[in-house]
């Protein structure tokens, strides 16, 4: 099938509705969150190689193609799934294997039975799903390239705009890993208020609300909604280029906006999206890239709108650059890694680790109770110790100079 | 009492099969009728491919009748036969399916959708909107008699008929010189000059072949190897999408630049390869520009002559010529009389319908004139392929 760059990404979340109904059943029949986490790196792998690689480098994709892909995928899942120590993660090897073959079947009976039974224009429309009716008389979405130029920069745009959202708590060294990004403790706690019981009248808090009827970790449902909620986005932005859609593109922007706790910075990364991609909705003149990349272009108060709305974006995302005390800190893996395997290993009530250095990690640490992992029932204070010691003693977890001791 | 349709359809090929199935499969429940000559859709196309010695169609699996894309033919295929080999070849793009099957899959799809019901027995010889009252369209005979009339009228008729190089001439009614789609006899020992590089020439040279005769394959353009009709991203949103951007001037050169090519197949080029090898295979570019019996004093030779471009001579006992069909619509009389009476438009033969498959100036909101098959090829390249036929049939702006 030869997809196009938007029926590729609309295929795939279509495709993984079978999945999510499926992963879903089992996590709660297993009464473990791990199968939703499968499904979060599922789907993010998925649209990940459909916008970045697929998209671009693949033209007419005949269906023994579509199978090796799925195996890619699952080995790329595998490793991601071993690479990234993920919150309560369980499921890995013949487990994921067993897991992951009836998902993948299930995407694949929709995109070569379901979609072709159901909806007969969907091939012929690159795997998208075009309006019908009335409204696709005067449908004439924007061309294959203007679509990857769209994609691309939104894509490039959320990423830039998210960044200093990510780093903004980077000295505190912990990360979480949501899926597309890595949360820092404050946001993730500030999540976790959002998503608990007293989180009050809110989207965050229905998850939160869903997530405990189910059994699951609210904060790894939030974090699988998030990341869907902002490719939605970025689809819906595609959508309005071809007219007539932004209503819906504002619905979903709004969602996405919703759930996450700094929604000022994601507000004006919509607002950002809506004012770059401007210009695709409504220009008529095919090969002047340049122009449809303007702003200028646009028409009267749409164009005197667009440039202050573009400033004040621009000026959010600085000030939240400004609020980066110390980018460096983001890149220490070291820290990250002891809080990881603190996290792992460490049941609520233990014994708090008490320790003197460095002062960054400790706090990073936080209090956080640690126990020694091969004797649950006693409780062992853990000691922080860096430099050359490590080498020479024995040590419960150990990353380049710093490592952790029994007291 | 005249005839009144919802949707009338005008043709009686596959066309208008496709048509028919896939407007009762959007949820058009009320009258069609189907008119044309026969009341069997496939009857010209099995006619002509078994005047090739086709046996197997050139699409792939999914290239059928019904209107929805599941199960495809090479399903069917697997589980008539229970055997796992279509599927497998579907996998990697190899499954043609076989002519029978095809017959078989459509005669099923017309009886589903109630072909034969549809079906009058009548020439369409003119449509036209009655004066004043723009919700119908009131349609004739060849001689102006009144047939019925519609809300929707769709014409669905296929090529004009057989094309013949100029250089045939009247040499078309000479026992030695037929087209490929009227059945050529070959027999051992013979030497055909077959001119055209499309699909049915790749069939005559083969047939011919088999045999026991020797092939001159004479065509005009290099031969070209495809394996559908079209570049594959012809049959997808990603080239029509680009297509339907191209100014007319454009459109109309890309329609024209479209040269015939045959499916690569590994077991057709395994043939060729060894008749090349035996010298029964010879491929020249070149154009005939006269045919003339042979002197008497050759009669002991070849009996015919060929003049081809370039002052060469090429002595054959039989000449097909596989130069496909006509594709200038306005010999269609009905297409004529749009073009001229309703200034339909049209340019170098081909119908300037609306991307939406609606024939401009007659098309009104919730009563159209609209063109599926050969006739739509402007709007979609591809439009003579099951696929097209289908594509442009879900598009029509019809009412359900």
């Amino acid at each position: 099938m030869y997809f196009t760059f938007a029926g590729r990404l609309q295929t795939r979340l279509l495709s993984l509705i079978g999945p999510a109904a499926y992963l879903g059943a089992l996590a709660l029949a297993a009464r473990d969150g791990s199968y939703m986490w499968m499904f979060a790196l599922m789907a993010l792998l998925g649209l990940a190689l459909d916008a970045g690689v697929y998209g671009w480098l693949l033209g007419y994709q005949p269906r023994w193609l579509t199978l090796l892909l799925g195996g890619l995928e699952f080995a790329l899942l595998l490793g991601a799934l071993q690479a990234l120590a993920l919150p309560g993660q369980t499921v890995d090897g013949w487990r994921a294997l067993g897991a992951y073959v009836p998902a993948w079947a299930l995407a694949w009976l929709t995109m070569h039975v379901a979609l072709p039974w159901a909806a007969p224009r969907w091939a012929e429309d690159g795997g998208e799903l075009r309006p019908t009716g009335a409204g696709a008389l005067a449908w004439r979405g924007p061309g294959e390239q203007e679509r990857r130029r769209a994609f691309a920069l939104s894509l490039g745009t959320l990423c830039v705009l998210a960044l200093p959202w990510l780093v903004a708590e980077g000295l505190r060294g912990e990360r979480v890993f949501t899926g597309l990004l890595l949360l820092e403790p404050l946001h993730a706690a500030a999540i976790a208020r959002v998503t608990d019981a007293g989180g009050g009248l809110s989207l965050g808090a229905a998850l939160g609300a869903l997530a405990r009827a189910a059994g699951w970790d609210p904060l790894g449902l939030y974090y699988l909604v998030w990341p869907t909620a902002a490719f939605a986005l970025l689809l819906a932005a595609q959508a309005a280029m071809g007219g007539g859609r932004g209503l819906l593109a504002a619905a979903l922007g709004a969602v996405a906006a919703l759930l996450l706790p700094a929604t000022w910075l994601l507000a004006a990364a919509a607002l950002v999206w809506g004012a770059l991609l401007y210009r695709w909705s409504d220009s008529e003149r095919a090969g002047r890239t340049a122009e449809r990349l303007s702003v200028l272009g646009a028409p009267a108060w749409r164009a005197r709108l667009a440039w202050p709305v573009l400033a004040l974006a621009l000026v959010l995302w600085g000030a939240a650059w400004a609020r980066v005390p110390d980018p460096a800190c983001y890149l220490d893996e070291g820290r990250w890694r002891a809080a990881a395997w603190l996290r792992r290993f460490a049941p609520e009530g233990a014994v708090a680790v008490r320790a003197e250095e460095p002062a960054a990690l400790l706090e990073a640490l936080g209090g956080h109770p640690v126990v020694a992992a091969d004797e649950p029932g006693k409780a062992v204070a853990l000691r922080l110790e860096t430099g050359q010691g490590c080498a020479t003693l024995a040590a419960r977890f150990w990353y380049d100079d710093v490592c952790l001791l029994e007291q | 009492m005249l005839r009144a349709s919802h949707t009338a359809i005008i043709g009686d090929g596959p066309a208008a099969l496709a048509t028919l199935a896939v407007l009762r499969h959007r949820g058009v429940t009320d009258e069609i009728t189907v008119y044309g000559d026969s009341p069997h859709p496939l009857a010209r196309l099995e006619r002509y491919a078994r005047s090739v010695r086709q046996d197997t169609m050139r699409s792939e699996g999914d290239g059928h009748l019904s209107p929805a894309g599941f199960p495809d033919l090479a399903l069917v295929d697997t589980l008539r036969r229970r055997s796992p080999l279509p599927a497998l070849a579907s996998l990697f793009n190899l499954y043609t399916p076989p002519l029978d099957l095809l017959l078989e899959h459509a005669a099923q799809v017309a009886e589903r959708y109630s072909f034969a019901r549809c079906h009058v027995h009548a020439r369409v010889g003119r449509v036209a909107r009655p004066a004043g009252d723009p919700r119908w369209f009131e349609l004739f005979d060849e001689q102006g008699a009144p047939l019925g009339r519609a809300r929707n009228v769709v014409l669905a008729l296929g090529h004009p008929g057989l094309r013949w190089p100029a250089a045939a001439g009247s040499w078309r009614f000479h026992p030695r010189v037929s087209h490929a789609y009227q059945r050529p006899t070959f027999a051992a020992g013979e030497r055909i000059a077959v001119v055209g590089g499309g699909m049915g020439a790749a069939h005559v040279w083969l047939a011919a072949l088999a045999a026991g005769a020797s092939v001159v394959a004479l065509h005009r353009s290099s031969l070209k190897r495809q394996q559908l009709n079209a570049p594959r991203r012809m049959f997808s949103a990603v080239g029509l999408d680009e297509y339907r951007r191209l100014d007319p001037e454009a459109r109309l050169s890309r329609l024209r630049a479209g040269s015939g090519s045959y499916a690569l197949r590994p077991g057709w080029e395994w043939r060729l390869w060894q008749a090349r090898r035996d010298g029964r295979f010879i491929t020249r570019q070149a154009t005939v520009e006269r045919i003339e019996e042979a002197g008497r004093h050759e009669r002991h030779g070849r009996p015919l002559r060929l003049h081809l471009a370039g002052g060469d001579t090429l002595a054959v006992d039989r000449v097909v010529f596989a130069t496909g069909f006509r594709t200038d619509v306005r010999e269609h009389p009905l297409v004529r009389r749009l073009v001229e009476e309703e200034r339909v438009p049209c340019v170098g033969g081909v119908l300037q319908v609306n991307d939406d498959f609606t024939v401009p100036p007659l098309s009104r909101p919730g009563s159209v004139l609209a063109a599926v098959g050969v006739l739509a090829r402007w709007a979609l390249p591809v439009a003579d392929t099951f696929f097209g036929m289908k594509y442009a049939a879900r598009r029509i702006p019809i009412d359900c």
